[in-house]
Formats: structure tokens, C-alpha cells, sequence
């Protein structure tokens, strides 16, 4: 009898055991997705709009659903230090190497750069409730136990590169050609680093972005 | 009286000399005699190395984080045929260095961690070529039962998972080695050859086909 009850708590215990990949070995480098419109003709674009110091910045915990905005020259709270600048000033150099030249908003450029930033913060809490207790004195009695609460946070940030054509409007509004999708910001050991390296990806992966 | 006492001793005479009346059901074989105790059972726990056969662009690579614990019980008295069951646990892993996976106009670019979990339970059928109470005793088995496999795919902070029920087959063959003769507690070692019908649209997964190698410690019971 005792070496079965060995065997099933030893195979209980292996069904939970599923050991998972080391989270540091996991985060060392970020994810680059893209996609674009294949209608578009990058080679056609020759000027696009980037605003140099300012991104967007999307939280889902922030009581007032309004993007708010990251820049190397705010004060308070929005303040993202020199993030910002690091990721237009990447964005701007692969832009240029693919031929395109920067002008601002009011000489009619034919393409715009939108990059922002959503972070996504999730608590779940579960409350751990047994109401049996055990009596004491002759016999067993029940009644009111206490509960535990387990509280779990999930936190995650992915940068978003979109570009609008500007000249070609789809429905009177400019038409997404090219999109771009890097995570995760929160968890990674070398933010600014692996940033840059990933957005020389997304262009090193888009190849068709050249004019 | 003492014609009937007689006729009474003649017939029971008569039953015990015609062998195919011998309640020992023995066909006229006289089993091996026995010392110590005589173990019916056994109970194992093993180490599991495992080598997938099928999917290798999945996951290529041996695992060497497996396990598997079973019981067994002799059927019949001649220390041939023994029947029981098995579990067993397998994790196999496989890293995959970055590269970028193109399908129409999208591109990913990622590492990936692909790992598949597999549980296994069986019944089975063993056939010993020697008496248990010797030293050496070789043996060839079966096993048959269900298998539950988990792929699992985590690229930075993302992941994906499936899962799938299959129905499982599993010859073998080993030996069992005792420390001394009828020894109680042995070593076990075997090789094992697995065919489960798993399948993962998902994960492009068609059949789990695996060769592994078990080396663990056996407990003999009465």
C-alpha cells in the first residue's frame, strides 16, 4: 500500500512540474514584428514627417483614456528622459540611409512617422476562502475559517512604429502602409540598447522600405 | 469397510499419479525450488533519457529529464509473465537562435523556446526469460495506454500552448540485476521504443515517436 501512495504523489507531483525557460535567457532580446500594405510603393515616398522629441504613451491604468506624451523636455511626470530621443534619433538615421528626407509638418510631406508606446498593467487578486474549521472539546463542530488574499502583477510595454501616407488618404484619412510592433520594453535588462537594436531589425527586415 | 477404505485409498492414489488431474495444473513440470522469500511483486523508479524520433523541427534534441515508476505482478508461478502499470514523465526542450519567419507581408523576428511535456500511462505485460531469484534476469514487455503531450513555444514575455490526448505503444526490454541471488532490491536498466498518435495542428505536430534508455532501482514485495 505504501509504495503506491509513493507513485501517485510522486505522479501528482510530476504533472505539475513543467519547468520553463530561464527568464533572464528569455528578455536578452526583443521581439520585431512588421507588416505592410503591399499596395503601397515605398519607392515613390521621398520626404516624411518625424516629430524628434515626443512620443505617445498609452497606459491602461491611467484613469483619463488620453494618450500623454513622453518628452526629453517636459517636467512632472511625463518626463521620459532621453528614451524618446534615442528611438527618433534611430528612426531618423534608417530613414535617411533609406534615402528619405525629413521636413516638417507644414511642407507637405508624403509620409508621416507615428511611434508610441502602450503599457499594458494587469492585477489579478483572488481571495483563498475555507469556511470549515474543526471544534474543539468532544466532537468536531464547523463554522467561519479565515481567508488568504494572493495578489499577482503582470506589467508589459510594446513600441509601436506606424507610417501614414499622408498623400494617399483612404476614406479622407491618411492610410497605415507600414506598421511595427518591439516588446517587451518593461522587462528588458538593456532598454535603450536592445531598442535600437531592434529597430535596425525592423528596417533590416523591410526591405522594401528604400526609396 | 476395509474394502471401501481401500477403494478410497486406490482412487486417491489414481488422482495423484494422473498428472493431468494434479490440482498444480504443473503438466508435469516440477517448478524450480525457491529460497528466501518469494517476491510477487516489484515496484521502480527510473531515470528516463529520452531521443525524439519524429517532428525534429520542432525539437531535435535528447532530454534528459525523465522519469518513469511502475508496478509489477506476477501472473502465473513460473516467474514469466508479470503484469502492471507504468507512468512516466518526459520534458524535451529545444532553443532556437534568432531568425526571422516571413508569411506574406508579415515578419517576425524572435528566438524561440520550444518545449513539449509529456505524461504517459500504461499497462503492461512483461515476460521474464529467467527465474526472478537469479542474479541476471533479462526480460522483453509491452505496454499500451494513453499519452498527454503540452507544446509550448515562449519567445521573450509571449508564449503559445497546446495540448493533445493520443493513444500510446511501448515495447521494451531490459534487465533486471539483483545484488545476490532472489535479492530484494535490484537495478533495473531498458531500453524502450514509444509510438504515441499526439497530433498539434498548431505546432504543425504529427505523431510522437521517441527511442529512450531507464536505469533505476527496484524493490522486490510479497
Amino acid at each position: 500500500m505504501k509504495p503506491c501512495i509513493v507513485m501517485i504523489v510522486c505522479a501528482l507531483f510530476c504533472w505539475g512540474c513543467q519547468p520553463k525557460p530561464n527568464a533572464g535567457d528569455l528578455v536578452k532580446s526583443m521581439v520585431v514584428t512588421t507588416d505592410y500594405d503591399n499596395a503601397a510603393n515605398f519607392a515613390k515616398y521621398s520626404t516624411y514627417y518625424l516629430p524628434m522629441d515626443t512620443i505617445s504613451y498609452f497606459n491602461n491604468s491611467d484613469p483619463v483614456a488620453a494618450d500623454t506624451l513622453q518628452c526629453t523636455g517636459c517636467s512632472g511626470n511625463n518626463n521620459g528622459g532621453t528614451f524618446p530621443q534615442i528611438i527618433t534619433n534611430e528612426l531618423k538615421k534608417q530613414l535617411d540611409l533609406a534615402g528619405y528626407t525629413q521636413v516638417q509638418k507644414k511642407q507637405s510631406p508624403d509620409f508621416r512617422v507615428y511611434v508610441f508606446v502602450v503599457e499594458n498593467v494587469s492585477v489579478y487578486q483572488s481571495y483563498n476562502y475555507y469556511p470549515y474549521g474543526y471544534g474543539y472539546g468532544y466532537g468536531y463542530g464547523y463554522g467561519y475559517g479565515y481567508g488568504y488574499p494572493s495578489v499577482s502583477v503582470t506589467d508589459q510595454a510594446d513600441l509601436y512604429i506606424e507610417f501614414f501616407d499622408l498623400k494617399n488618404l483612404t476614406s479622407g484619412k491618411p492610410t497605415l502602409v507600414w506598421y511595427c510592433d518591439i516588446g517587451d520594453l518593461v522587462t528588458s535588462p538593456d532598454l535603450s540598447g536592445l531598442t535600437v537594436k531592434a529597430i535596425d531589425q525592423a528596417f533590416k527586415q523591410s526591405t522594401y522600405i528604400k526609396k | 469397510m476395509v474394502m471401501v477404505g481401500v477403494s478410497v485409498l486406490s482412487l486417491k492414489a489414481q488422482y495423484y499419479y494422473d498428472r493431468s488431474k494434479n490440482p498444480d495444473h504443473n503438466s508435469g513440470k516440477i517448478s524450480s525450488p525457491k529460497t528466501g522469500r518469494d517476491f510477487d511483486k516489484f515496484f521502480f523508479l527510473s531515470w528516463d533519457n529520452n531521443t525524439p524520433l519524429s517532428n525534429k523541427d520542432f525539437i531535435s534534441q535528447s532530454s534528459s529529464l525523465g522519469t518513469k515508476f511502475g508496478f509489477r505482478k506476477r501472473i502465473n508461478e513460473e516467474d514469466k509473465l508479470w503484469v502492471g502499470g507504468d507512468f512516466g514523465w518526459a520534458v524535451y526542450k529545444q532553443y532556437v537562435p534568432t531568425n526571422t519567419y516571413t508569411s506574406g507581408t508579415q515578419s517576425i523576428t524572435t528566438d524561440l523556446y520550444n518545449y513539449s511535456y509529456n505524461y504517459s500511462l500504461s499497462a503492461n505485460i512483461d515476460y521474464f526469460f529467467l527465474p526472478m531469484a537469479k542474479i541476471f534476469v533479462p526480460y522483453a514487455g509491452l505496454g499500451i495506454g494513453a499519452a498527454y503531450d503540452k507544446f509550448a513555444q515562449y519567445y521573450n514575455v509571449y508564449g503559445s500552448s497546446g495540448t493533445s490526448w493520443g493513444f500510446l505503444v511501448r515495447p521494451e526490454a531490459g534487465i533486471l540485476i539483483g545484488f545476490k541471488e532472489n535479492s530484494p532490491w535490484r537495478i533495473k536498466a531498458a531500453y524502450h521504443y514509444d509510438y504515441a498518435s499526439n497530433t498539434s495542428t498548431d505546432f504543425g505536430y504529427k505523431n510522437f515517436t521517441n527511442m529512450g534508455f531507464q536505469v533505476g532501482l527496484v524493490k522486490m514485495a510479497w
